[in-house]
C-alpha cells in the first residue's frame, strides 16, 4: 500500500510539476482543478455501483458458500484443472483480487490442484458476471474489447496455470498463517445477513482506496496531458501496450471498475493496448502481487509474474499489429 | 460465581466507518435528489447510483452497532484507506457540481469532431439535429449538410483564431461517464458573437454553410438568430 501511494504521488506529482513548467494564469490552474474534480468524482460514482456489487458477491461467498463443495468437483487433468480454474469465476464470485487470493488459499488447502487454484487466481477477478457486464456498459458497442478481454485472460491464465502449476516445487503454497485461514471478515459476529453487510464494508474500505487512487490518476491525465501526447504514445503497436500495461500496475484498480477508467483512454489508444490495461491490470498489479506473496513462495509468484507479463505482451502487441 | 461482562467501549474504527459510509451515501442520494448526477454519467445509470447509496447507507447501519463495543478494534494502518476514502466525499460536498464547461475544451477537436462509438442516425429534419448529428455527420460524410437548416443548444466557446467571425457553440458527449467525454464544437458566423459570454448557453437558428479560417474554407454555422438560454438539465449529449 505504502509503495502504491508513493508511486501515484509520483505520477500525481509528475503531473502537476510539467503543469508549473508553463506560465499559467490563476483562472487556468483553477479550472483545471475543477475539471479534475468532475472527472474524478465521475469515474468515482459510475464505478461505486460495481465496486458495491463486487464486494456484495464476495461478502456471499464468504458467507454462504463452502469452499469443500468446489473441491469435490476439481479434474485431475492439469490442463483442465487449469481451465476449470479460469472459468471458475462464472459461478463463483470473489470479484477482485482481494477476494480472490483468499479463496485460491482455501481452495489449494483442501487439496484442489495448483494449476487449478492458479489459473483461477488469476482469472477469476476478470472472468465473472460482475466484470463482464461492467466492461460492456463501458465499451457498449465494443464487443470485440469485451470477448478479447475475456479470451485473453482464460487463454494466458490457462498457460500459466498449467506451466507454473507443473513446474512448482514442494512447498510452493505456503501454509496460512497462524490463527487460520487469514480472513479478518470472519470475526464479524451476528446473523448472516449482518455478516455479509459487515464483511461487504470491510471488503469495501480495501477497495475504495485503488478506486480513488485509479480515478485520480485519470482525471489528472485527462485534465493535463493533451489529447496529443497521449495519441502519439498510444499509437505505437508495442509503446502503447508497455504504457498502459505499466498503467495498469501502478494504479492497482479493481477489476469490477477498471473498464471505466479504461474508457477514459479509448480515443486515445490502439485496441491491443486497452486490451492489455483490462486483462493484465486484475492479473498483476502492485496490490496483487503483495497478495500473492502470502500465499505462494518467491520463485512461484516470480514466475507466475514473468510469464504473465510476456504473454499480456506478446498477445496484445500482435492484436496490434493484426488490427493495425 | 457468574463472569462479569466485558466493559463495553468506544470503537473508533466502527464510528469512522459507519460515518463515512454514511456520509458517501447521502452525499450521492442528494447529488442525485438535486438532478446533477447527469454531470458526471450518463442519466441511465442513475438508479445504480442511488442503489449503492442505500446500500451504503446499509451498511452504514450495520457498522453503527458496533460503535460502542466489548472489542474494540485498532486504528492503526486505517488512515491512509480513511483519507482516500474521504477525498471524493470531501470533493463531492466543498467543490459545487458543474457540467464540463469551455475551459475544458481540447482544441483538436474543433471544428467539428469525432462522433465515438454508436451509430447517430442521420436521417429526418435537420433542424431537430443535435450537436452530435453535425459533428456526426462532418466526420462521416453520410449525408450532405450544406444549406441546411439549423436549429441547436450549446454553450459558447470564445476562440478568436478559430472562430474570427463569431464564436463556437459547442456541447461534450458521453457514453457512460465523464471519463469517455468527447468535446464537439462548430464555429457560427455571428457579427456580435463576441459580446457573449464564455459558457453561456445559446440558442443558434440558421442554416449550414461555410466559413475561412486561417485561409482555409471551414464549415459552419451561418446564424440567423442567436438567444442566450438556460442550460439544460442534461448538460452533455449521449453516444
Amino acid at each position: 500500500m505504502t509503495i502504491l501511494l508513493l508511486l501515484s504521488g509520483l505520477v500525481y506529482g509528475g503531473a502537476m510539476v510539467a503543469m508549473a513548467l508553463g506560465p499559467r494564469s490563476p483562472a487556468w490552474v483553477a479550472a483545471r482543478g475543477q475539471i479534475v474534480a468532475t472527472v474524478f468524482l465521475g469515474v468515482f460514482i459510475e464505478a461505486l455501483p460495481f465496486l458495491l456489487l463486487g464486494t456484495l458477491a464476495s461478502g456471499a461467498i464468504q458467507v454462504f458458500v463452502a469452499p469443500e463443495a468446489l473441491r469435490r468437483f476439481s479434474p485431475r487433468s492439469p490442463v483442465v484443472a487449469a481451465l476449470a480454474g479460469a472459468l471458475l469465476g462464472l459461478c463463483f464470485l470473489p470479484v477482485c483480487e482481494c477476494g480472490t487470493v483468499p479463496a485460491t488459499r482455501r481452495l489449494l488447502a483442501k487439496g484442489a490442484p495448483l494449476p487449478l487454484g492458479l489459473a483461477f487466481l488469476l482469472a477469476a477477478p476478470t472472468v465473472n458476471p460482475v466484470v463482464i457486464v461492467s466492461t460492456a456498459i463501458a465499451f457498449r458497442g465494443q464487443p470485440g474489447i469485451v470477448v478479447g478481454r475475456i479470451a485473453l485472460t482464460v487463454l494466458v491464465a490457462t498457460i500459466v496455470g498449467v506451466v507454473v502449476g507443473q513446474a512448482a516445487r514442494p512447498g510452493a503454497v505456503l501454509p496460512p498463517p497462524m490463527g487460520g485461514d487469514d480472513d479478518r471478515h470472519d470475526r464479524a459476529t451476528g446473523n448472516r445477513l449482518s455478516r455479509l453487510l459487515r464483511h461487504t464494508g470491510d471488503e469495501f474500505f480495501e477497495m475504495a482506496r485503488y478506486l480513488t487512487t485509479g480515478a485520480a490518476i485519470a482525471a489528472t491525465f485527462q485534465a493535463f496531458v493533451p489529447q496529443a501526447a497521449l495519441l502519439a504514445l498510444g499509437q505505437g503497436p508495442v509503446v502503447s501496450v508497455l504504457v498502459l500495461m505499466a498503467l495498469a500496475v501502478v494504479l492497482s484498480i479493481c477489476s469490477t471498475v477498471d473498464a471505466f477508467v479504461a474508457l477514459a483512454f479509448a480515443g486515445s489508444f490502439l485496441p491491443g493496448a486497452l486490451l492489455a490495461f483490462l486483462v493484465f491490470g486484475p492479473m498483476i498489479d502492485l496490490k496483487s502481487v503483495l497478495l500473492f506473496d502470502t500465499t505462494f513462495d518467491r520463485r512461484t509468484v516470480t514466475a507466475v509474474v514473468a510469464l504473465t507479463t510476456a504473454l499480456v505482451i506478446a498477445l496484445t502487441v500482435t492484436i496490434n499489429l493484426l488490427t493495425a | 460465581m457468574r463472569p462479569r461482562p466485558a466493559r463495553r467501549q468506544l470503537n473508533p474504527v466502527a464510528l469512522i466507518e459507519a460515518l463515512l459510509l454514511g456520509a458517501l451515501g447521502l452525499m450521492l442520494l442528494s447529488k442525485a435528489a438535486r438532478g446533477v448526477l447527469a454531470y458526471y454519467i450518463h442519466p441511465r445509470y442513475a438508479p445504480l447510483v442511488v442503489g449503492g447509496a442505500l446500500v451504503l447507507l446499509l451498511i452504514a447501519a450495520v457498522r453503527a452497532r458496533g460503535i460502542v463495543d466489548a472489542d474494540a478494534e485498532s486504528l492503526r494502518g486505517r488512515w491512509p484507506g480513511y483519507l482516500l476514502v474521504a477525498a471524493p466525499l470531501l470533493i463531492g460536498i466543498l467543490i459545487p457540481a458543474r457540467p464540463l464547461g469551455a475551459d475544458a475544451l481540447p482544441a483538436d477537436t474543433l471544428p467539428g469532431s469525432t462522433p465515438g462509438q454508436g451509430a447517430i442516425p442521420l436521417g429526418g429534419d435537420t433542424r431537430d439535429w443535435t450537436l452530435l448529428h453535425w459533428g456526426t455527420a462532418l466526420a462521416t460524410s453520410e449525408r450532405e449538410v450544406a444549406e441546411q437548416p439549423v436549429d441547436l443548444i450549446g454553450f459558447v466557446h470564445q476562440d478568436p483564431q478559430r472562430a474570427p467571425t463569431g464564436f463556437i457553440v459547442a456541447r461534450y458527449a458521453i457514453a457512460c461517464c465523464i471519463a469517455d467525454v468527447k468535446g464537439i464544437g462548430i464555429p457560427v458566423v455571428w457579427p456580435e458573437g463576441a459580446t457573449l459570454a464564455a459558457n453561456s448557453w445559446v440558442r443558434v437558428r440558421g442554416t449550414f454553410g461555410q466559413t475561412t479560417i486561417s485561409g482555409r474554407p471551414t464549415p459552419a454555422i451561418l446564424a440567423t438568430a442567436v438567444e442566450t438560454v438556460p442550460q439544460p438539465d442534461e448538460p452533455y449529449l449521449y453516444r
